[in-house]
C-alpha cells in the first residue's frame, strides 16, 4: 500500500510539472488545425527529390499528431 | 497520425515526403516540445525536434533515392472546412472559403478538436506513461544505470530495443525519459528512446508494410535506428562539451509557475482525460472479450483482411488499422 502511494506521489509530481505545458500545447495544436491552409501544404510536397522531403520533415516537427 | 500521412500520399506527396512526415510528426510536436521543456532541460527541448527533423529528412531522402519519379500526379488537397465540414472547398473561392466562419467559431472548433480528438487519443497513454515513470522513480535504485549502462552504445541499443516495438506517443514518452535520466541514463540514450518510441510500433509497421511496401519499411526502420543512435551519441557529446549534467536540470522548468497554477492546470488536464481514458479502458476490455470469441471461429483471418491493402489502390485508408496516433 505504501509502495502504491509512493508511485502515485511521483506520478502526481510529474503531472504537476507537465500540466500547464500540456494545456498550452493543446491550444496551439487546435489553432494549427483551423488556421493552417491545407492547400499550400499539399502544393509543396508533390515534387522535388529533396525539397519535398525537406518541407515534409519540417512541417512534421510542430504538427502534433 | 497514419491517416494524415496516407492522405498526404494520396494528395500527391512524394514517397519520401510521406516517409519524412510519418517520422517527424509523431516524434515531435508543439505539445511534446512544451512538455519536454517542463520535464527536462533546454538542451533536450532543442535536441528533440532537431533530431526528429534530421531523422525524417534522412529517411525521406533515402526513400526518394529509390522511388522518385518525375512528373507524378499533381496534388489535390483536401479543402474541407475544418470547422464543421459545411463545404468541401472545391470550386469555392479561397477568400470566400476562409470566411465561412467567424474567428471565434474557428477558435472554438480548434480547441474542441484539440481536447476531444488529439488529447482524447493521447490521454490514456499519457497517464500510462506517468504511472510507468512513477514506478521507475520508486523501483529503480539511484545508481543502477549510472554504474552499469548509463551511456555509450550499449545503452543506446537497449533503448532502441525497448523503443521500437513500444506504442507510445511523444508527449507520453516524455515523463518516462525524464525518470530514466534522473536514474542516471545518459540524455543521449534517453533521446534514442524518445525518437524510436513514438516513430515506430508494431501496429504502424503492419500498416507501413501494406501501404508503402517492404523495401520502404526496411528503409524506414533502418533510418530511424541509425539516426537515433548517432544523434544520441551526438547529444551526449554536447552535454560533455557544455559541461552540464542533464540530471541536475531535469524538472527545473517547473519552478516557472506557482504551485497554485500547476494544480489548476493539473485538475483541468485530469478533467479532460477522464472520458477518453474510461472509453479506452472499456474498449480494451470489450476487445479482449470479442477477440476471445472470434478466435474460436475465425482465428486471425478477420484481422488480416482488415489490414490487407486493396489491390490497385494500396493507399486507401484502412480505419481498423490506422487508429495509431
Amino acid at each position: 500500500m505504501e509502495f502504491i502511494l509512493k508511485v502515485l506521489g511521483e506520478s502526481r509530481h510529474l503531472l504537476l510539472d507537465a500540466a500547464v505545458y500540456i494545456l498550452f500545447g493543446l491550444v496551439v495544436s487546435g489553432l494549427f488545425r483551423v488556421f493552417l491552409n491545407p492547400n499550400s501544404i499539399a502544393r509543396h510536397l508533390g515534387s522535388g527529390r529533396f525539397s519535398s522531403v525537406f518541407k515534409a520533415a519540417l512541417i512534421g516537427v510542430p504538427v502534433p499528431l | 497520425m497514419l491517416p494524415a500521412a496516407v492522405s498526404l500520399r494520396k494528395q500527391g506527396a512524394t514517397q519520401g515526403a510521406t516517409t519524412a512526415f510519418l517520422i517527424s510528426t509523431p516524434e515531435s510536436g508543439v505539445d511534446s516540445i512544451a512538455v519536454t521543456w517542463a520535464m527536462m532541460d533546454p538542451v533536450m527541448t532543442v535536441a528533440r525536434p532537431a533530431s526528429a527533423f534530421i531523422t525524417a529528412f534522412v529517411a525521406g531522402v533515402a526513400e526518394n533515392l529509390f522511388s522518385y519519379r518525375k512528373g507524378a500526379a499533381p496534388a489535390i488537397p483536401d479543402l474541407t472546412c475544418p470547422v464543421d465540414g459545411c463545404c468541401d472547398g472545391v470550386g469555392c473561392d479561397p477568400e470566400d472559403h476562409r470566411n465561412h466562419h467567424r474567428f471565434t467559431e474557428k477558435l472554438r472548433a480548434g480547441l474542441k478538436f484539440a481536447v476531444t480528438d488529439l488529447w482524447g487519443d493521447m490521454a490514456p497513454w499519457f497517464f500510462f506513461g506517468l504511472l510507468l515513470a512513477g514506478l521507475i522513480t520508486v523501483l529503480v535504485p539511484e545508481d543502477l544505470f549510472s554504474r552499469h549502462l548509463g551511456s555509450g552504445l550499449p545503452a543506446m541499443l537497449l533503448m532502441l530495443a525497448v523503443g521500437i516495438p513500444l506504442y507510445i506517443c511523444a508527449t507520453a514518452s516524455t515523463p518516462i525519459a525524464a525518470a530514466l535520466i534522473l536514474k542516471g541514463v545518459s540524455p543521449g540514450a534517453a533521446l534514442v528512446f524518445l525518437l524510436a518510441g513514438p516513430a515506430t510500433n508494431m501496429a504502424s509497421m503492419t500498416v507501413l508494410l501494406g501501404t508503402l511496401g517492404k523495401r520502404a519499411t526496411v528503409i524506414y526502420l533502418a533510418s530511424i535506428a541509425v539516426c537515433s543512435v548517432l544523434l544520441g551519441l551526438a547529444v551526449d557529446h554536447v552535454y560533455a562539451v557544455l559541461g552540464i549534467s542533464a540530471k541536475a536540470a531535469a524538472g527545473q522548468a517547473a519552478e516557472v509557475f506557482p504551485i497554485g497554477v500547476q494544480w489548476i492546470a493539473a485538475v483541468a488536464v485530469v478533467g479532460i482525460s477522464v472520458k477518453p481514458t474510461v472509453q479506452k479502458l472499456r474498449s480494451i476490455i470489450e476487445k479482449k472479450g470479442s477477440v476471445a470469441a472470434a478466435s474460436k471461429t475465425k482465428k486471425e483471418s478477420a484481422a488480416e483482411a482488415n489490414c490487407a491493402p486493396e489491390a490497385g489502390n494500396p493507399l486507401s485508408p484502412r480505419p481498423p488499422c490506422s487508429g495509431a496516433t
